[in-house]
């Protein structure tokens, strides 16, 4: 079941992919072991293949990121026992962006493993990311650039830096996109507190980062 | 050697003083006449005047007729830009909005038709006025493959790629394949001397070699048969492009592959054998951190992977790089690009 669902993934086969999820239902296997026995393996495979052979890629990450969110959503209701989410995050993309597929991959990654996810969209105001995450309680705000002069720039993350020291905020900040990747040091020269390399990544760095808040 | 002679030695395989460098300043042209970004695209001859005046100021073997990749997205209607004081314009407004609008999408017959185009042109023409003959005027249009990022988001192309009706899919990139041509062409018939064909969507960064030859490929064919005797150098557009180098070279003729930083250049040499040109890109972001010695570095890396035909090339080279880095830049490529009789580029 397992080597079926990755492989349907892995060939961004999205219709086969989701026609596992629902047979293994057929089958009787419970929604907790499908999530947790088959897709979320699954996220965890594909990292490795990306981070230590470079194998995978966006458009694999985007199937599998829309396949297992839509799984995911489709078996939460019918797990015996709530699950709590695990955090709260605001993601966008930074004013004057407007590449939305990494972000997408993000915030499928993250709400297939149980995070509550706010997506804020695209080309956001430092001012509503800061403003949504007061009034979701938020622990996170991720933002995505694709473009260097968004990643950098005063409007994108130093911007929502400045009002969280400015207003004495304890959101962590994280950062991913496409010039983080292609300098590694750049994180720290928005002011960021980390970053992920791939979206793939992200539940890990979410993770590492809610431990320093809890 | 003048550029141009640079260009068709190693073209040619001919003895070289050293490997040409094709240095990506675009958006600092504004910065050299004093303009915000908004107001120099707004002009094609101050576009142009930018890029002759950062020909003479850093020594690139290149001068620019491209504007910006949303360009190719105004060509076709988009109206509405978002400009930055600091980087290149985004597309503001997608102008497919449902998948029912690839249906209603023009490509114009005749590109004359649109200010953006009209604009972009003038710059290449101007260039080409100046520098005939000593300078190559390079010019970039957009991959059939790519073009629906640009013109619905790359969230909504890959949705429409993987999981949308495929004659809605088929039907897009016959038009943009269509624009792609027109395009090509137009850009060599206003005197563009390279053509630079960007498709970073194509790249490895998004797709399985599987995909790419099954989804990508005939598209690319399709579009180099169409624009020819138009030959243009593929460019990776920030993706990786590596492994592609077979296909790209036997199936569709590519005459020269440029390379993303993340790429083999070793590897990329080997596969490309000598039947293409291979640009080795330096990683410019890095450039940012002003670290002259880490430049350095990178750049006597490139050129001792490079063998013949070598270009020696940027990616985006953003807008606040420091000029002294920008000149250690081409100094240095200068100086580890120099060919020595019998040597490495000799």
């Amino acid at each position: 079941m397992h080597e079926r669902y990755y492989q349907a993934v892995w060939d961004t086969d999205r219709e086969l992919a989701l026609g596992v999820v629902h047979a293994a239902l057929d089958a009787g296997l419970s929604p907790e072991s499908v999530v947790f026995d088959v897709i979320l393996p699954t996220f965890e495979r594909m990292l490795i293949g990306f981070t230590q052979t470079g194998e995978s890629n966006l458009s694999q990450h985007f199937v599998a990121s829309k396949v297992s969110e839509e799984a995911v959503e489709l078996l939460l209701p019918r797990f015996r026992k709530a699950v709590p989410r695990s955090g709260v995050i605001v993601l966008g993309s930074a004013r004057g962006d407007f590449h939305g597929l990494g972000k997408s991959i993000v915030r499928g990654c993250l709400r297939a493993q149980m995070y509550e996810v706010h997506d804020l969209g695209l080309n956001v105001l430092p001012e509503v990311f800061v403003q949504r995450a007061e009034e979701l309680h938020a622990s996170i705000i991720g933002i995505s650039a694709m473009m260097i002069h968004t990643a950098t720039g005063p409007q994108g993350p130093r911007g929502v830096r400045a009002l969280l020291r400015e207003r004495g905020l304890p959101y962590k900040l994280m950062v991913g996109g496409a010039p983080f990747r292609f300098d590694r040091e750049l994180f720290r020269k928005v002011e960021a507190d980390a970053w992920a390399d791939s979206a793939l990544e992200a539940p890990r760095v979410v993770e590492a980062l809610l431990r320093e808040v809890r | 050697m003048k550029p141009v002679e640079r260009f068709h030695a190693v073209a040619h395989g001919l003895p070289l003083d050293r490997i040409p460098v094709c240095c990506n300043l675009l958006d600092q042209g504004a910065k050299e006449l004093g303009v915000s970004i908004r107001e120099y695209y707004a002009r094609p001859d101050l576009v142009a005047e930018g890029q002759l005046r950062l020909f003479a100021k850093y020594g690139s073997d290149v001068v620019w007729g491209t504007h910006y990749a949303g360009r190719d997205a105004e060509i076709l209607g988009v109206d509405h830009m978002i400009f930055s004081e600091s980087g290149p314009p985004n597309v503001g407004r997608m102008l497919i909005q449902e998948w029912s609008d690839i249906e209603k999408l023009r490509i114009p017959e005749d590109l004359d038709e649109s200010p953006a185009w009209r604009a972009e042109a003038e710059t290449v023409r101007l260039l080409k006025g100046e520098c005939a003959g000593t300078v190559p005027v390079m010019a970039t249009v957009t991959g059939a493959f790519t073009l629906p990022a640009l013109l619905m988001g790359i969230e909504k192309w890959m949705e429409l790629l993987f999981f949308g009706p495929a004659e809605a899919r088929v039907q897009l990139l016959e038009k943009c394949s269509d624009f792609t041509v027109r395009k090509a062409r137009a850009l060599h018939q206003a005197g563009a001397d390279v053509v630079v064909y960007n498709s970073p969507v194509a790249s490895q960064t998004f797709l399985t070699l599987a995909n790419f030859e099954k989804l990508a490929l005939p598209w690319i064919l399709r579009d180099y048969l169409g624009m020819a005797p138009v030959r243009p150098i593929y460019f990776c557009g920030g993706g990786e492009i590596c492994a592609q180098i077979p296909l790209l070279v036997e199936r569709v003729g590519v005459p020269g592959v440029y390379l993303s930083p993340n790429d083999d250049i070793a590897k990329a040499v080997s596969l490309a054998a000598g039947r293409c040109l291979v640009v080795g890109t330096i990683n410019d972001i890095l450039l940012l951190r002003g670290d002259e010695a880490l430049v350095e570095r990178e750049v006597a890396r490139i050129l001792e992977l490079g063998r013949a035909p070598f270009l020696f090339g940027t990616l985006v080279m953003p807008f606040d790089i420091e000029e002294r880095m920008i000149r250690h830049l081409l100094q240095a490529a200068h100086r580890w690009g120099a060919c020595r009789e019998g040597g490495r580029h000799g």
